[in-house]
């Protein structure tokens, strides 16, 4: 349902009146004050989990939360990505790509730290490779492993301390192999100490790191492992179309593929980027159909089993890709198999039977959405497999573009949109918003399809309040326009979280519910909260 | 309410210099919204860890700590922080220190036997303060009156952000201003450009409920490099004597 509150237009989501169980404990982190933490106890050993303080309080150790290592992934919001400059040899070379999660507060980044939770005179103290038993103790922290499709690629694990007058003091590196050098000597008991981490390419890194420490009690050695998890977005933006239908089990799929990369995206979480062709006008891209599954190592949006299973393979008969719907300013033509500009008619169709490639064109600048119908034989009803692309248009394209572009398809007076506090439809939901979720099929001018999946609202399955972000458009800084996640028991007072309240995971946060293996920056998120009140209205801002 | 000492006494006889002197291990300069008696007020103030070096021992009060007002401790920038200054435009401009010549750092890094002090807003609640807390360096009172103080953060792969330059405003971020949101706990490099006793006034500012106005300033004192041997014996004294703490 939507509704407007405090003059504000807001979308939201009416729970039951019934107290619900409480969600899976999973937790995708795009950003806020974190640890790595190890802690030991002598009698119940060592762990090693992700944590925070529920108060901030990082000098009050009753106030913890610990987050299980294998139930939680970090992952690199947009502003951790950067052009590495000269001096950082132990990551990547100078001009790439890379992903930092820094040692200073970043409001818009992650703000990792290390913390050791073990009593003064557990362990002996660490100096060089000998010990004694002075000082409060201190244990070592070492990289063993570094796995995962970001490896897999190429990519490389690093993590320093920025020195004062510049420089780094690298500890951990994986670019020069992995050996006893990856270490961290001493962390004493109780260190809370941050330092950069970074990677190289998209994808997964499972680190695996040992913990190890010398007890004074008998001189024993004692360690323990734990993996962790880091994802690097893939960068969900396309120069052709190499598509891929997919069935398993009722449900469709229409996949891009990105073999350069080894990534294959799903329903939204790519953009198709198509520069002026300069030959004769339009915009023209390769483009290519097949119902041929994929195996490439990451999935974003989508289970690896839909990934694969290419419908020619599943399914008997013909099958076939009708286009239709094309919202978007002028027109759309894929060769001889479908033009919108005399109507799109039963006849706009691609044979799959096998690969089918050709040029699509279109005819005008802006955003365009192609909608597809597969056609075979189980007659299935299925939603539309969207497919969406911009000609002419920068990836982060502004609001101006936005509203100049949904104008023109529509043929509104020039300006009709380009309020972002209007609502042109009347539907609730203002221009600024239906910017923001563009990518979960916002539409400012013929109101806004039944797309419960992608649109914000009360998922069944996860118990949870879900919507999809843009991090193109919105990248989680303080500069507007934000989208802000706030939830109420009450209509009245409401709790917001943004990058100024970040919120705490096993209480109210925001977390992942994405499918797949990996993630892009169009990315399905949800509400956790812990524990589920019996009443719980949400609403998304955007400010 | 806060708790009265004998130190407001001798304020017009001895020098603030000898106050308690914190040597080693992590503190921080924190921010806290509280009502000590006098209605609910901003508290610019130092809250030192348990394992925090006061005068040659452990600050104690069990993990949390302890917390003291400003003029309680004099912050120790040992010499083995000195450094020497290379030639980075940036840091020559941020810091005031030409190249070659020493600095003194308290680092943002933890190292042995070294003040690891921070900036805190942990105490501050971000519903009440939405907009976070915002520090200003009021004035710098150096032992010649011709040093230079600054305060920059290295991190990730970015050329340093310098928050406070008594030599550059115009170099730091927003003008010797440092803005951290509520909740929120960081480190700094604070540089020095010459030995002897400091004083940094530093004043802190932030809207309750995103309007109404809160400020506090306080003046922090650091002994850069070794300490003058008399001063040491009586610092030590004094300061067990007139040592302000403040409730947690």
């Amino acid at each position: 349902m939507q509704a407007i509150c405090n003059n504000k237009i807001v979308i939201l989501s009416l729970l039951g009146l019934v107290s619900l169980p409480s969600p899976a404990r999973e937790f995708d982190l795009l950003y806020g004050h974190h640890e790595i933490q190890t802690d030991y106890d002598p009698v119940d050993g060592w762990s090693l989990v992700v944590s925070y303080n529920l108060n901030d309080d990082f000098n009050d150790r009753t106030q913890i939360r610990r987050l299980k290592a294998d139930e939680t992934t970090l992952i690199a919001p947009p502003l951790a990505k950067g052009v590495l400059p000269n001096g950082f040899s132990f990551l990547a070379d100078p001009g790439e790509t890379v992903w930092v999660l820094p040692q200073g507060f970043d409001t818009a980044n992650h703000f990792l730290g290390m913390r050791v939770i073990a009593d003064a005179g557990i362990f002996q103290t660490r100096v060089g490779n000998n010990y004694s038993n002075i000082g409060r103790g201190t244990i070592s922290f070492t990289l063993k492993s570094a796995t995962g499709s970001g490896p897999d690629r190429g990519g490389h694990f690093a993590h320093w301390e920025s020195l004062s007058l510049g420089g780094s003091e690298v500890y951990l590196s994986s670019r020069d192999g992995i050996d006893e050098s990856d270490e961290i000597p001493t962390l004493p008991a109780g260190a809370h100490s941050h330092f950069n981490w970074a990677f190289s390419k998209p994808g997964n890194y499972f680190l695996e790191f040992e913990v190890d420490g010398r007890l004074r009690a008998g001189g024993k050695e004692t360690s323990h492992r734990e993996i962790f998890h880091f994802q690097v977005p893939h960068s969900g933006e396309l120069a052709q179309i190499n598509a891929s239908l997919c069935f398993h089990n009722k449900d469709w799929a229409l996949n891009l593929r990105d073999p350069e990369n080894g990534v294959l995206y799903g329903l939204r979480r790519a953009l198709v980027v198509i520069p002026d062709s300069n030959v004769g006008g339009g915009f023209s891209c390769p483009c290519s159909f097949d119902a041929i599954g994929s195996d490439l190592p990451d999935n974003v949006g989508l289970p690896a089993i839909l990934a694969q299973s290419g419908a020619s393979s599943v399914l008997t008969g013909p099958i076939s890709l009708r286009l239709i719907e094309h919202i978007g300013p002028g027109e759309v033509s894929f060769g001889s198999h479908f033009q919108s500009a005399d109507g799109l008619t039963d006849a706009d169709l691609i044979d799959l039977t096998s690969p089918t490639t050709a040029t699509l064109n279109f005819t005008e600048p802006g955003i365009h959405t192609l909608a597809f119908q597969p056609i075979d034989s189980t007659a299935s009803k299925v939603d539309p497999l969207i497919i969406r692309c911009l000609a002419g248009l920068g990836f982060q394209h502004s609001f101006a573009d936005w509203a100049d572009s949904y104008e023109r398809a529509y043929n509104l007076p020039v300006g009709s949109l380009k309020d972002p506090a209007g609502d042109w439809n009347g539907d609730g939901t203002n221009h600024q918003m239906e910017f923001l979720l563009d990518a979960a099929g916002a539409n400012p001018v013929r109101g806004n399809p039944d797309m419960s999946h992608f649109l914000p609202g009360y998922d069944l399955e996860s118990e949870r309040f879900t919507f999809f972000r843009d991090l193109t458009k919105d990248p989680l800084d303080d500069a507007p326009p934000n989208l802000l996640l706030s939830y109420s028991s009450d209509l009245v007072k409401w709790k917001t979280l943004g990058p100024r309240n970040r919120g705490r995971p096993l209480e109210y946060a925001e977390s992942g519910a994405e499918e797949g293996n990996a993630v892009s920056p169009f990315i399905r998120r949800s509400l956790v909260l812990s524990p589920t009140p019996p009443k719980t209205f949400f609403r998304l801002k955007a400010e | 309410m806060k708790l009265k000492t004998l130190l407001p006494l001798f304020g017009s006889l001895i020098s603030p210099s000898f106050a308690a002197l914190y040597s080693a291990d992590h503190g921080d300069i924190g921010i806290a919204y509280e009502d000590e008696g006098d209605g609910a007020e901003f508290f610019l103030h130092y809250h030192l860890g348990g394992d925090a070096i006061l005068d040659g021992s452990p600050v104690g009060g069990g993990e949390e700590g302890e917390e003291f007002e400003p003029s309680a401790i004099t912050t120790l920038v040992p010499d083995s922080t000195q450094a020497t200054m290379g030639s980075v435009a940036v840091l020559n401009s941020g810091t005031g220190v030409s190249d070659g010549s020493p600095i003194w750092i308290i680092p943002q890094a933890e190292a042995d036997g070294v003040p690891f002090l921070g900036i805190a807003t942990e105490e501050l609640d971000g519903d009440l303060f939405p907009g976070g807390a915002t520090f200003e360096l009021v004035s710098v009172t150096s032992p010649s009156g011709e040093g230079d103080f600054s305060v920059w953060q290295q991190s990730g792969i970015s050329a340093p952000d310098f928050f406070f330059s008594t030599n550059s405003a115009s170099s730091t971020v927003d003008n010797n201003k440092l803005k951290m949101s509520a909740g929120g706990h960081d480190h700094f490099n604070l540089g020095f450009s010459e030995e002897g006793m400091w004083e940094v006034e530093l004043s802190v500012s932030g809207m309750l409920n995103g309007t109404d106005l809160l400020t506090d300033t306080e003046t922090f004192s650091f002994q850069v490099g070794s300490i003058p041997e008399p001063s040491a014996a009586l610092l030590s004294l004094l300061g067990a004597l007139s040592l302000l703490r403040r409730r947690r």
